[in-house]
């Protein structure tokens, strides 16, 4: 199993790569990526709180906006993700890999 | 309708052939079938890259090399894990003997041919392998890793099968 994190910081100016996000003090709602599905498939967090991908499936997936601001990038089985939200919005996003795969995140103020 | 018929012939010959080979299969042999229907498919991908210029083809070989080769590479693992060397057997040799009949046959072709061609072989390759696999290797192996890595392993394949479906009727093949 090969493990990969990733961490990245989404707000107004687009996203921000980084090896470490600033502390929120909040902990990160978990997507598990499972059998090809997001799941929740829909997540409701505040400004400034992140949302962490899980993969457990073997084939690779990924997290991707639908707007393109915004995307974990490729993750193999095991591998996650971690995003932070700073702008109230909806975000749909989708596997890039596997365009069925969808899902929502809900940013309130 | 053609392509249901296409499929359906191929399944009823595979899979004839399949449940006769499985009695006498054990689960190093059909870890070896499996691996080798994965590596097959990468093989199809390739040549489908290399030739077809439709995005939506292309697309769909590009994911099944990508998934592929990482169920492969977890097969690969818990075969290291176990310390075990899969076997080749008749099953295995049927298999490569007939995707390298396929593969001159799409070589031959190009265009919306080729797209027509590699699309439909993917959806009946993929309802013959489920279906082998979820009705035979499953059931007949002992080794319960193995199991379960077939068992993950065949999700990932359905939902190809799925893509694949789709990709025979965006086409068009008539």
């Amino acid at each position: 199993m090969r493990l990969t994190r990733r961490q990245v910081c989404f707000g107004a100016g687009g996203a921000i790569v980084g090896s470490a996000l600033p502390a929120s003090g909040s902990v990160p709602v978990v997507v598990e990526i499972r059998a090809f599905a997001f799941d929740p498939a829909e997540v409701t967090i505040r400004a400034g709180e992140t949302v962490r991908w899980i993969n457990h499936d073997f084939a690779p997936h990924t997290a991707t906006d639908d707007e393109g601001n915004w995307d974990t990038e490729e993750l193999e089985k095991g591998g996650q993700a971690t995003i932070r939200f700073d702008t109230p919005g909806t975000y749909p996003y989708f596997c890039a890999y596997h365009p069925h795969m969808k899902g929502v995140v809900i940013v309130t103020a | 309708m053609k392509t249901i018929t296409l499929a359906a012939a191929l399944a009823l010959g595979f899979a004839a052939h399949t449940a006769q080979a499985a009695d006498k299969m054990n689960d190093l042999e059909i870890a070896h079938t499996a691996y080798t229907a994965g590596q097959i498919d990468i093989r199809y991908a390739h040549l489908a890259l290399a030739v077809s210029e439709n995005a939506e083809v292309r697309a769909f070989a590009e994911t099944m090399i990508r998934d592929h080769t990482a169920v492969n590479v977890a097969a690969g693992d818990l075969i290291t894990k176990l310390n075990v060397t899969p076997q080749d057997n008749d099953l295995s040799r049927t298999l490569v003997k007939g995707a390298a009949d396929k593969r001159a046959e799409l070589m031959s072709l190009s265009g919306k041919a080729f797209d027509c061609a590699y699309a439909q072989n993917e959806l009946g390759y993929h309802q013959v392998v489920n279906q082998t696999v979820e009705g035979v290797f499953i059931p007949t192996v002992t080794v319960e890793p193995l199991k379960d890595l077939l068992s993950e392993a065949l999700v990932t394949f359905k939902v190809h099968e799925g893509h694949a479906e789709q990709m025979v009727n965006g086409l068009k093949c008539g």
